[in-house]
């Protein structure tokens, strides 16, 4: 189905803290399994952001840490079950359910885990997912080590691709993210949106950013831009 | 020199839910070309919005700049944003963006 809306092609989220409530998936399942004091001890996300580890090492550190209080005993089925208490985002479902009709192809981009996104996409009906991967072992147990698909300081990558296999130019995407980590999908795309739920966010070298505070000052926002 | 520019725009949430969006990027020269404020805040009367942008364009981030902005803002009431807060949140994004102007120049 081609877009109705002339401007707007695709809608990419970014899914922590504004698909879901909660500010971060890895953060959410810490705070599950009791490892969320390890990680606080630490400063990878300062680490990852300077470069001192990559995001691949970012990841099995936490995961480490989540085996630690585990005994190395965590399956994917305690996982989804943890995942299911996850809130979605107020009004969401409405407005995915609105932008399909609109011929608007919705896809989700996320530095988070894949079997939320995955869980909230069906849950939303999107087809298109972007996050990361956990592994598991034969026996269903987690593995320290996961499958990065989005470097959360490059989503910018992964909207190139989505562009390409959509054949949408970038200038017809709207990215919604909440923080500066989406910094970089904010400037390649033609409409950024910034989810403003903490108290303050600044952000670099980004022009013209929309603010929104909720689903239905977003859907404002589509509709301003596709004339209706 | 590095021939990029610099925009720095800074979003606040008050209390009572209203928000507050300062954008302003400077060319190479640490020159302001962008100034946008938006928000969903009430300024009276409402031109002093546009004439703070209008007089941030072309000029450099100045002792006698922030003081003419800070009568600007003085002569204006303000609902929905404290007349405190704003000042300090287009002092904190200027005085940013023309460190970060004058940081990469030197480099």
């Amino acid at each position: 189905m081609q877009s109705k809306c002339r401007e707007l092609g695709v809608l990419a989220f970014d899914l922590d803290g504004v698909l879901v409530k909660h500010p971060s998936s890895w953060r959410y399942l810490h705070e599950k399994f009791g490892s969320i004091r390890i990680i606080q001890e630490r400063n990878d996300s300062e680490m990852f952001r300077e470069g001192v580890i990559t995001y691949s090492e970012w990841m099995e550190r936490d995961l480490k840490a989540l085996l630690q209080v585990r005994n190395n005993k965590l399956t994917r089925e305690e996982i989804v079950e943890a995942f299911k208490e996850c809130e979605l985002e107020d009004h969401v479902d409405e407005l995915v359910h609105y932008v399909k009709s609109l011929g608007i192809i919705v896809a989700i981009v996320s530095g988070g885990i894949d079997i939320l996104a995955n869980m909230v996409a069906e849950r939303l009906g999107i087809e298109l997912v972007f996050a990361n991967k956990l592994l598991f072992n034969e026996q269903g147990y987690l593995i320290p080590r996961g499958i990065e698909v989005v470097n959360p300081l490059r989503k910018d990558t992964v909207l190139k691709k989505i562009s390409k296999i959509t054949s949408v130019p970038l200038s017809k995407f709207m990215f919604v993210g909440d923080s500066d980590w989406d910094s970089s999908a904010f400037k390649v795309v033609g409409y950024p949106v910034l989810y403003l739920r903490e108290s303050e966010v600044t952000l670099t070298g980004i022009s013209n950013i929309y603010v929104v505070r909720n689903m239905y000052e977003l859907k404002e926002v589509i509709n301003k831009l596709c004339s209706i | 020199m590095k021939l990029s520019t610099y925009t720095i725009t800074r979003v606040v949430k008050e209390k009572g839910g209203k928000y507050v969006s300062i954008e302003v990027g400077t060319d190479k020269y640490c020159t302001i070309n962008n100034a946008r404020i938006t928000g969903d805040f009430f300024a009276f009367p409402p031109e002093v919005i546009d004439e703070i942008e209008k007089y941030l364009k072309g000029r450099r981030v100045t002792r006698s700049l922030i003081e003419t902005i800070m009568s600007l803002i003085n002569s204006a009431v303000l609902l929905g944003v404290s007349r405190e807060k704003f000042q300090s949140l287009l002092i904190n994004v200027l005085e940013e963006v023309s460190k970060a102007c004058k940081v990469n120049a030197e480099n």
